[in-house]
């Protein structure tokens, strides 16, 4: 049993305060309370974990109760109380998010002024440093191709989390597999792939693929021929296991997308950018598969 | 719990869940993974419930008292707190867990002081506002809010994994 702190109070009044008194002036004190300590946020976690959960377990009733009756429920103070934080977060929601952007489902072209052409893939982010030695292009989530107008005296660097490349005159991309997982993949000419955790820098040729795994560059591989077909805004898949697919096809809706079962099995299609949703439900469907959605989730399985 | 239902109720409560969540994690990306993984919890979840939404809150804001838990054994660098995604894996295993998280409710409930105890069921199991509360206590509304306030505090520390962390 662990002894009680006076913090504990303090929290549980904040959350009944909110409960009762559901006006901005509360919600502004509220989150400057919250703001002031990573303690005071523990201590407020705990309180609404224990006041939600109360509601939620099946619990005795107590000796002195009355019956129950249909009484409404109380739900309607809360709502209102956290319509009110709500703004705070759409604050939060307005971070910048580099030079270029895209959101879910979406592919972007833009021409640079050295003659260089970025695609931008699904959900991406760029910025661009660009001086007199360096064409420096960070990429910051997502994927991005490059056609790189060739400058011997400034070579173009695209960097991503775990490994930068370097090339002259080519074309090539970095797609984003998972927070620390990417691919490098030459359509044209050669570049030079370093790891953040590799001494030396590989070279990759066109029709090469590499997989960099949290700074580790991997063996270069043969590119499927579709890898890029986004660009052409079709998704085509060939075999690959379902997981993979399903992973990228994630990419192109909002949420995430997990795969329940039948993970390692191969599916197959070509399908439009615009429509990935639809896709999910015919590699599901092709393994005989549900798609269940819930916000911000979209569950594959029996 | 059927599925229907706990998707019906993950979705409907989803937008203020995040809200929530971010007012405690401050990080709007953080609170949707959380919130994410809260809705996975409760399609997953078999055992006996009474109120899916309030289950979704009690496991996010759990959730997120871990987070904020983590960051700070780690230290308070900007990236650290997200850099543990949740992973919507071991799911018969987690939904023992959380049907012994609120087996475990149960039992803190039963040691609060009764007046502490009958107030929150009226508010929290009849839906009670705190003047009705108030009326079928026989009290103010002060006192009613006293005795939530010290039975809610105490139920926080009761259900606490362990002292320091």
């Amino acid at each position: 049993m662990n002894p009680e702190t006076p913090l504990d109070q303090i929290a549980a009044r904040w959350l009944l305060r909110m409960q009762s008194a559901r006006d901005t002036a509360t919600a502004v004190a509220l989150d400057g309370w919250l703001e002031a300590s990573i303690d005071h946020r523990i201590a407020y976690a705990e309180a609404i974990a224990a006041w939600h959960g109360v509601a939620a377990a099946p619990l005795a009733r107590p000796a002195a109760s009355p019956r129950p009756s249909a009484w409404p429920r109380a739900g309607a103070a809360w709502l209102a109380a956290s319509a009110t934080m709500a703004m705070f977060v759409a604050v939060w929601l307005a971070l910048p998010r580099g030079d270029f952007a895209t959101p879910a489902g979406a592919t972007a072209v833009h021409a640079l002024a050295d003659g260089s052409t970025l695609t931008l893939g699904t959900d991406s982010a760029v910025s661009l440093a660009f001086d007199a030695a360096q064409r420096r292009i960070v990429l910051d989530e997502g994927t991005l191709h490059v056609d790189v107008a060739k400058d011997p005296s400034r070579p173009l660097v695209v960097v991503a989390r775990g490994v930068a490349v370097t090339a002259i005159g080519t074309r090539f991309a970095v797609a984003e597999l998972s927070r620390d997982r990417r691919y490098v993949m030459v359509d044209e000419g050669i570049v030079s792939v370093r790891g953040e955790e590799s001494v030396e820098a590989i070279e990759l040729h066109a029709g090469q693929r590499v997989e960099i795994d949290d700074g580790r560059v991997g063996a270069p591989e043969p590119l499927s021929p579709h890898a890029l077909a986004w660009m052409r805004g079709t998704l085509v898949y060939d075999g690959e296991p379902l997981h993979e697919a399903l992973a990228e096809l994630g990419r192109w809706v909002p949420g995430t997308v997990v795969c329940r079962a039948a993970c390692d099995e191969p599916v197959r299609g070509a399908f439009p950018v615009a429509r990935a949703d639809a896709a999910i439900d015919a590699l599901a469907a092709q393994r005989g598969l549900r798609v269940r959605r819930y916000p911000g989730v979209t569950v594959v399985g029996r | 719990m059927a599925d229907g239902e706990a998707g019906a109720a993950y979705r409907e409560s989803y937008p203020e869940l995040v809200a929530v969540l971010s007012s405690i994690v401050r990080d709007p990306e953080l609170a949707r993974d959380l919130a994410q993984e809260a809705g996975m919890r409760l399609v997953d979840y078999r055992g006996e419930l009474r109120d899916a939404r309030a289950f979704l809150f009690h496991v996010g804001a759990n959730l997120a008292r871990d987070a904020l838990r983590r960051h700070k054994v780690r230290g308070l660098h900007a990236e650290s707190a997200a850099a543990e995604p949740p992973t919507y894996e071991r799911s018969a295993e987690q939904a023992c867990d959380d049907t012994e998280g609120l087996r475990r409710i149960g039992v803190a409930f039963e040691r609060l002081p009764p007046r502490a105890r009958e107030a929150m069921w009226l508010s929290r199991v009849q839906g009670y506002t705190n003047s009705e509360v108030a009326q079928a206590m026989s009290l103010s509304v002060k006192t009613v809010e006293k005795h939530l306030t010290l039975g809610l505090g105490r139920l926080s520390a009761m259900l606490r994994p362990n002292p320091q962390g």
